[in-house]
């Protein structure tokens, strides 16, 4: 129990450590306005291209594409704050669990990614005067948790990229855009080239956004469990992959003394 | 003047693309951008390809080169400790600003550029200007506004401290009301006026105009007069500010501080 209990209590702590000295303008204007004014041009993108087609999945899945603040910029942070303000080499020497340790401080991330996706979906229905059905809802946060773990997973691989490269805000960058492009959320993924389509099976929230718009345009839950579980294990592998990376760039400080270098 | 003003160009050109995330803006995210305007627009006509997909991508490409660079630049100096040496050298500091807003612009359109050829190689897309002469001279007139509106940006942006965090949150809201990727005739009706109290709605608005197939000299009329007001408008809020920033400096000694 008391594990369990510090599992979630070194979450929540690493979390204020990120944001609790930000001014609360700066908090509203990076996660809420920014993903809201994001949302709001694909939104008006989208209606008037596609004349109101399918515009509740296509905010919908606009909706979960704005998790990116958290699943991708949010979660570097975590291992590059510390890298920053030069704890790293702390962290990593102390005998805790890191792969708790890391996951711990990834739940906050997917959490927040979560309260994000859903404060943009609200701002969707209510600007554009759409109705969701009530038994879409339960559906649709399961759709999303399980996307944004899985995004949060390939957040966390990027951040490990901290330990070898300072270009993080590029790599951030591309690998936001790149969710941004390849998941789909603003057309249907069958205009895409064959051969991205199969460079987009391989990356979180494509299965998400593809959900989400069966559950809000066409009222489709069959494909939701064995689509979920795909992501649900890509999500895991992602994980794997950071908690490897972050295990072999251990080995690496331990050898050459450079964890705090670029 | 002239000497410093294009050493000025040149050095800023690059210290900007020594920044990795301007390399970003400048190579990378143009070419994410219009693949997703080609994406979404696949099904439409070729004109409506080149005035949203094209002119689209390619403006905010450029709004991006000034909004992560020419807006921040003095803050940025601010942060190196850099901005009072610059500001006493002998070579006027309104020099130096334009120097390094043009150079950000240059960048801007190359990226503009690039966007362009990707388009038009990749996905086939194509290119139908009536008159390339009248094009190419409404280009240059938009940059030299766009360029105006930078100056007016980065003095504003000195004199605020939540700078950098506006400084995040001006894209999106200027891709929307400016209409890059729609006409701004679709948005709510009280919107619209915002949208033409910025240049970058009248600048791509006449490029739109230059650009449709059965242009005439009318059809720009309207956008070009609107530009040139609104820039009129934006270089006299510049002069403003310029003043405000040198009082700030002389009489205050405040310039590096907030």
């Amino acid at each position: 129990m008391e594990a369990t209990l510090r599992f979630f209590r070194h979450s929540l702590l690493s979390y204020r450590a990120l944001f609790g000295w930000l001014n609360p303008k700066v908090y509203i204007l990076v996660m809420v306005l920014n993903p809201l004014s994001q949302l709001l041009f694909f939104a008006v993108l989208v209606n008037y291209v596609y004349d109101g087609k399918g515009l509740v999945g296509y905010i919908g899945a606009n909706a979960l594409i704005l998790c990116v603040m958290s699943s991708v910029f949010g979660i570097m942070t975590i291992i590059t704050s510390d890298r920053y303000m030069g704890t790293l080499q702390l962290v990593m020497a102390s005998p805790a669990n890191k792969i708790g340790l890391f996951l711990s401080r990834s739940i906050a991330h997917i959490l927040n990614g979560l309260f994000t996706s859903m404060i943009g979906l609200i701002f969707g229905i209510l600007i554009f005067q759409i109705k969701i059905p009530i038994e879409a809802i339960l559906p649709l946060l399961s759709v999303w948790l399980v996307s944004i773990f899985s995004a949060c997973g390939l957040g966390l691989i990027i951040g490990c990229f901290c330990l070898w490269t300072p270009s993080m805000n590029l790599i951030a960058n591309l690998l936001a855009s790149s969710l941004l492009l390849l998941s789909g959320a603003n057309y249907p993924q069958s205009i895409m080239p064959t051969w991205l389509t199969y460079v987009a099976d391989f990356i979180p929230l494509t299965r998400g956004v593809e959900l989400t718009k069966q559950i809000l345009n066409e009222r489709n839950y069959e494909n939701v469990v064995p689509i979920l579980g795909q992501e649900f294990l890509l999500g895991v592998t992602f994980f794997i992959i950071s908690l490897l990376f972050i295990k072999y760039a251990e080995y690496l400080s331990r050898i050459k003394g450079t964890m705090d270098l670029d | 003047m002239m000497r410093a003003l294009l050493r000025t160009i040149r050095v800023h050109m690059g210290l900007s693309m020594a920044r990795p995330m301007f390399q970003f803006i400048i190579w990378a995210s143009p070419l994410f951008l219009a693949t997703i305007a080609i994406f979404i627009y696949s099904s439409r006509s070729p004109e409506d390809i080149f005035h949203y997909v094209i002119l689209g991508s390619g403006f905010m490409a450029l709004w991006s080169s000034i909004v992560f660079s020419s807006a921040s630049d003095i803050n940025r100096e601010r942060y190196y400790g850099t901005l009072e040496i610059i500001f006493v050298s002998p070579v006027p500091f309104f020099i130096v600003l334009i120097g390094k807003i043009i150079g950000n612009t240059i960048w801007g359109f190359l990226s503009m550029v690039i966007s362009f050829i990707y388009l038009v190689f990749l996905f086939g897309v194509h290119i139908t200007i009536p008159n390339p002469m009248v094009f190419f001279l409404c280009t240059l007139f938009v940059l030299l506004a766009l360029t105006v509106f930078s100056f007016f940006l980065s003095l504003a942006f000195t004199l605020s401290r939540q700078a950098e965090a506006l400084m995040n949150f001006i894209e999106y809201p200027i891709y929307l009301i400016c209409g890059f990727m729609f006409p701004v005739s679709i948005l709510p009706i009280w919107v619209q006026p915002i949208s033409y109290l910025l240049p970058p709605t009248w600048a791509i608005e006449l490029l739109r105009a230059v650009s449709t197939n059965e242009f005439s000299i009318n059809m720009i009329e309207k956008s070009l007069i609107g530009l040139v007001v609104v820039t009129m408008i934006y270089m006299v809020l510049g002069i403003f500010c310029y003043r405000a920033v040198e009082k700030k400096a002389r009489i205050s000694g405040k310039l590096g501080v907030y």
